[in-house]
């Protein structure tokens, strides 16, 4: 174990848990789930602002596993971005089928290629009783925008926010974006007071100031090495919330999360990353795991040799069997996969049968040692080679598995452990150094694009992750073309090319889709999944009525 | 000793206290500045950020700057009490540190308290009961504490009492004095244990020492009782090695914390301390440095004007070799 | 008077000390030789590859197969434990070694010629004292990256000083006797003095300092790799398995238990035959 247990926000780590389970996970794409709380029907979300339950529940005992350090949502905040949305809301949500739904906005209007228009909804209401307007909007967005946010990546095609009247906010974009039209829905997208903020502006989201929004649980008290206290907000527009008092405190890990579950300290973990080492601990049938649009890849520097050789790599994409991989993630990875880009996110460009025909088409690396040691033949390496594969703290297990893989091609992997930071510095560092890497995203936004990040050359300046440094003409023009419709036919010609160039020149091995975990014993949460957090998702949590122990 | 000397002792203390984080913060920053990653791939984690936000990032840790300008930049702040905000968290490093050291103090004093209780009781019996069964017992589970660092005594206490007889929590600091006293006591005895061990023998052989003293035997002869002579010779005399000795405990704990805080999630200084290492944390890590070595310092210092208190005859030499 | 018959001394106290060891201390090399055997040929004694990954086959409890059962990725605990000794011995016997070596030489010189070695040999120490040292090589090896040999290497270079300050000590001790005077005014040269005459008789210090140096270092090396700065991630570390299997205490405690009592029962071997050494080494002292 090391000391440094805060996890980054982009990669919450495989950690090397154990569990009573054996790790088999099934080999679905889509699904896999551990734990007694796959065994019975969560229900589906409410309308906007509703509470699923309507049970009275006076305190909820939450765990996080690291601290939230600030409110602030342009600051790098550990666990900030799962208590955030509690107090501060989004202009829309995503719902379970991957649709826009209304949430602080009640209408929104793309008005033309890159004008968006929202609608606040009426009655709306800070905790200080003053009214949402546009202007608290606009300001919010504009600072999550600033150079200095660190959510400014996600505002990058827009020119500007207004506020033509008090209930309507216009956002014009530089350039047509796809992918914009889910930003307002996202939990970088989160509405705070334009007052307090102005007014506390050194101090904004600290835990003496917090921060002030028109979410159902309000901010009373944050100890960034304890915990947060939250109340209910009683006149919140979606009506008073049933939870009467959040209390969230913090962990240094999973394991002692774990035991604060199995001790009754808490109620729930909304999010647990090593599912079956937490269950083992917390005593068994406590997590539930669905899939989200992230993938976990492996990514090989196609400018450096001897990854440069396209046979070497393709051979590489043979000799992983994904299922081990999957397994030696003990319950984080929600089953195989094999295209960068998850279906998940396809899913909106078509219909069902339409997305499924234009996948079958994209060539895949199946497991198969024959055509791994056929494709290395044909390298300018035949006999193999040794390289060094750096593994940032969690990412070992995986790691292993995958040395392990290629040690049967013949290619030598020597795992070279290295601090989140000095791993950071590495994928994100000069493109020519780039490493050979296991890398998890940790998360995702609900477009195609979302995998744009590893792609590029926009993506190869410092501190962005085209971590491959596979940058072709044709796919920078691809990735522009993506974002410049919102058709969905083109879009999805668009991305099965994207997937097929990718299959071309493998930079990247896909190897599973990754899950997202929470666990409890007596709650659920319904409609969890990748964007649970970008919704007060307490508003979701449900009393669990079968099966409960 | 005059009371001249120990003030002339006290400042020369200081002296050597204000030459040592002088050097100590210019190998710190000297340490991170070559350290593989910078403050601002830490901050961004890996995600995605825009060119102006590295930039704006990298002229704000100054990490632009040449390497002595960056210290004195440092420096200059640091003079007057000002360490910056971390730059990984971006709280102020004294507030975080603040709020850890409660729980870090917390359980160095009750493994302070456990080590002497553990150390010196169990080292005055073998020492009175010497050569006999218990002495012999109590010598040779002091060696097996001796050699077991704290992280596998942490992991074998947390197995029996926590997991095997769950008596004790697993993890976690708790909240208010007996809650804290409860949740700490397993991660206080894995501390304690190697260090009273070293203390049991330590205090077993100063009292051995002392019981063959003849002053000890004309006491005896005086017709003095045995447990009037115990308490008002033996024990005063045998304890001075015992207090100088224990000023250098807290150098243990510190380290030994690290590693205990590992193993029952506690959230303290330690941990915090690798953290920083690890994320380039420039300014927490300095703090840190610098908290860790006045700590230690001034807790030697203590202890040496312990010795003096207790022991009179000591004529202080300053530095002996 | 003889260059030999100055050195007498130490030569005649040797044979008169000469005893056999009690049987705790038999057991304690016994256990050590057991341990070193192991070191050596590890991988080829252990009944699986400790490598192997069977991640099906994970968190197995001990069965006639697996003795000590498999952990998170299915492999075999006890193959990884006898693996696991090399790494526990091979670095504190290179730490030991070279810091008998350079700790003699700074000690002698400290102790004999005194002036700037001496100086800042003890300002080193200062150091030293001033910071515990494993807190230094956390946060070095931290902020590196860590890795087994960088702990070694860290490890070597803040032992060497609390090695030399024991030799200048011991040094000191023998400057004024007769017999260095004696070779002095022979016209024998410093380093002769220091290398043939006094060394001799403070090699029985240095052996006893150096066996208590390994075990201190094994203690520290494994708390690295405890902490994730020392071994390497998959190679079998005693240290690593303790805490990459803790999470396994409900599972299989074994798997976290084993590793954590072979560093203890391996330290506690070690100090007890540093002891022995020592306490012969001091009664010699004595019967001289």
């Amino acid at each position: 174990m090391t000391v440094a247990r805060r996890r980054s926000l982009a990669l919450t780590t495989v950690a090397l848990l154990g569990a009573a389970a054996v790790a088999a996970c099934s080999g679905g794409g889509a699904g896999g789930s551990a734990g007694s709380g796959a065994t019975h029907q969560v229900p589906q979300v409410a309308g906007p602002g509703e509470s699923v339950t309507d049970t009275e529940i006076p305190q909820l005992d939450v765990g996080l596993s690291g601290a939230v350090n600030t409110l602030d949502p342009t600051l790098r905040s550990d666990s900030g971005i799962y208590v955030q949305p509690l107090g501060m809301e989004a202009l829309l949500r995503i719902g379970p089928d991957g649709e826009l739904q209304p949430w602080l906005a009640s209408e929104w209007e793309q008005v033309s290629d890159t004008v968006y228009e929202y609608t606040l909804r009426e009655g709306v209401t800070f905790w200080d009783g003053t009214e949402l307007t546009s202007e608290d909007v606009k300001y919010s967005w504009e600072y999550l925008a600033a150079p200095e946010s660190r959510r400014a990546n996600f505002y990058s095609s827009v020119q500007s926010i207004d506020a033509p009247d008090e209930r309507t906010v216009r956002v014009t974009l530089k350039q047509p974006d796809a992918s914009w039209q889910y930003t307002p829905a996202m939990f970088y997208a989160i509405v705070f007071q334009k007052e307090h903020a102005e007014q506390n502006a050194a101090t904004f989201g600290q835990p003496g100031t917090l921060a002030i929004g028109t979410g159902p649980w309000k901010f009373d008290s944050l100890n960034p090495t304890s915990g947060m206290e939250l109340s209910a907000y009683e006149d919140y527009w979606g009506g008073e919330p049933p939870v009467e008092r959040v209390s969230v405190t913090f962990f240094a890990d999973d394991n002692s999360m774990a035991l604060a579950l199995r001790a009754g300290e808490i109620d729930i973990a909304p999010l647990v990353n090593g599912p079956e080492g937490f269950d083992a601990a917390a005593g068994g049938g406590t997590v539930t795991t669905v899939p989200t649009c992230g993938t976990a890849l492996l990514s090989l520097p196609t400018q450096t040799a001897p990854w440069d050789d396209v046979h070497v790599r393709r051979a590489v994409a043979y000799a992983i069997n994904r299922e081990d991989v999957v397994a030696a993630t003990q319950g984080r990875a929600s089953g195989p996969l094999d295209l960068l880009i998850s279906p998940i996110l396809m899913r909106p460009l078509g219909s069902d049968d339409e997305v499924q025909a234009a996948l079958d088409e994209v060539e895949r690396y199946p497991y198969d040692p024959e055509a791994a040691a056929a494709e290395l033949a044909r390298s300018g390496s035949p006999d193999g080679f040794s390289a060094t594969i750096p593994a940032y703290p969690g990412a070992e297990a995986a790691t292993q598995v995958i040395a392990a893989q290629l040690a049967e091609l013949g290619i030598d992997l020597r795992i070279d452990p290295v601090g989140d930071t000095e791993w950071f510095g590495a994928v994100s560092g000069p493109p020519d150094q780039r490493p050979l890497t296991f890398s998890e995203t940790g998360a995702c936004s609900p477009d195609p694009s979302w995998n744009d990040i590893w792609l590029g050359s926009a993506n190869l300046a410092q501190g962005s992750t085209n971590v491959a440094n596979w940058a072709p003409a044709d796919v920078d023009q691809l990735l522009a073309a993506g974002l410049a419709t919102q058709d969905p036919a083109e879009r999805l010609g668009i991305y099965t090319n994207l997937l097929h160039r990718l299959s071309e020149d493998v930079p990247y091995v896909p190897l599973y889709a990754e899950g997202t975990t929470y666990a409890s014993t007596t709650y659920d949460i319904a409609g969890y999944g990748s964007f649970w957090y970008s919704t007060p998702w307490v508003l979701n949590v449900v009393p669990r009525t079968d099966g409960a122990s | 000793m005059t009371g001249r000397a120990i003030l002339l002792m006290i400042g020369k203390r200081l002296v050597a206290l204000v030459v040592l984080v002088a050097i100590l913060s210019f190998l710190v920053f000297s340490l991170v500045h070559i350290a593989p990653g910078t403050a601002v791939d830490a901050y961004l984690g890996g995600k995605p950020a825009t060119p102006e936000l590295v930039q704006l990032l990298t002229e704000r840790y100054h990490l632009d700057e040449p390497f002595f300008t960056q210290y004195w930049l440092w420096l200059k702040d640091a003079l007057v009490f000002d360490f910056g905000e971390s730059t990984l968290t971006t709280l102020p490093v004294t507030d975080e540190i603040g709020i850890r050291l409660g729980p870090s103090a917390f359980l160095a004093v009750y493994a302070y308290v456990l080590t002497m209780i553990l150390g010196v009781v169990p080292g005055i019996i073998a020492a009175l009961r010497q050569r006999k069964l218990l002495d012999r017992g109590l010598v040779a589970g002091a060696v097996v504490a001796l050699s077991t660092p704290p992280f596998v005594m942490g992991i074998l206490l947390l197995y029996l009492f926590a997991v095997l007889v769950p008596i004790f929590p697993a993890a976690g600091r708790g909240e208010g004095f007996f809650d804290q006293l409860w949740h700490l006591t397993l991660p206080a005895l894995a501390l304690a244990l190697c260090v009273a061990a070293f203390l049991l023998r330590h205090t077993r052989a100063s009292m051995i020492n002392v019981l063959d003293q003849d002053y000890i035997m004309f006491a005896r002869a005086r017709g003095l009782s045995w447990g009037h002579v115990l308490v008002r010779y033996a024990f005063r005399n045998a304890l001075i090695p015992v207090v100088t000795v224990s000023g250098a405990l807290l150098a243990f704990f510190f380290a030994g914390a690290v590693f205990v805080e590992a193993t029952f999630s506690l959230g303290g200084i330690g941990e915090l301390l690798v953290q920083s290492a690890q994320t380039s944390d420039m300014p927490m890590i300095q703090a840190l440095a610098i908290l860790i070595a006045v700590l230690i310092v001034l807790s030697n210092l203590l202890a040496d004007l312990a010795y003096v208190a207790i022991d009179p005859r000591i004529r202080f030499e300053g530095r002996s070799a | 008077m003889t260059e030999a018959a100055v050195t007498a001394p130490q030569q005649l106290t040797r044979r008169r000390t000469k005893s056999r060891p009690p049987l705790l201390i038999g057991l304690c090399l016994g256990f050590m030789t057991l341990v070193l055997i192991v070191a050596v040929f590890g991988a080829a004694l252990a009944p699986h590859d400790p490598a192997q990954q069977n991640v099906l086959g994970s968190l197995a409890p001990p069965s006639a197969e697996h003795w000590l059962g498999t952990d998170g990725l299915g492999r075999d605990v006890f193959s990884r434990m006898l693996a696991g000794a090399r790494s526990a011995i091979m670095g504190p016997l290179v730490i030991a070694v070279v810091a008998m070596i350079c700790g003699n030489l700074l000690g002698l010189l400290a102790g004999y010629r005194a002036g700037l070695v001496d100086s800042l040999l003890m300002r080193w120490v200062d150091l030293m004292v001033a910071i515990p040292s494993l807190l230094i090589i956390i946060v070095v090896a931290g902020a590196l990256g860590g890795g087994y040999w960088l702990a070694v290497a860290l490890l070597t270079l803040l032992t060497i000083p609390t090695d030399a300050r024991v030799m200048r000590a011991a040094t000191l001790e023998q400057v004024p006797r007769p017999y260095v005077e004696a070779a002095k005014t022979l016209g024998v040269s410093n380093g002769r003095i220091m290398v043939r005459h006094i060394w001799p008789n403070i090699a029985a210090t240095a052996v006893a300092n150096s066996v208590i140096i390994f075990a201190g270092s094994l203690v520290a090396i494994a708390g690295l790799s405890f902490l994730g700065l020392g071994a390497e991630p998959g190679t079998p570390d005693w240290g690593q398995m303790l805490s990459e299997n803790q999470p396994l205490l409900f599972t299989n405690p074994v798997a976290s238990i084993a590793p954590g009592i072979a560093i203890a029962l391996t330290a506690t071997a070690v100090n007890l035959i540093g002891d022995w050494v020592y306490e012969k080494m001091s009664r010699r002292g004595a019967a001289r």
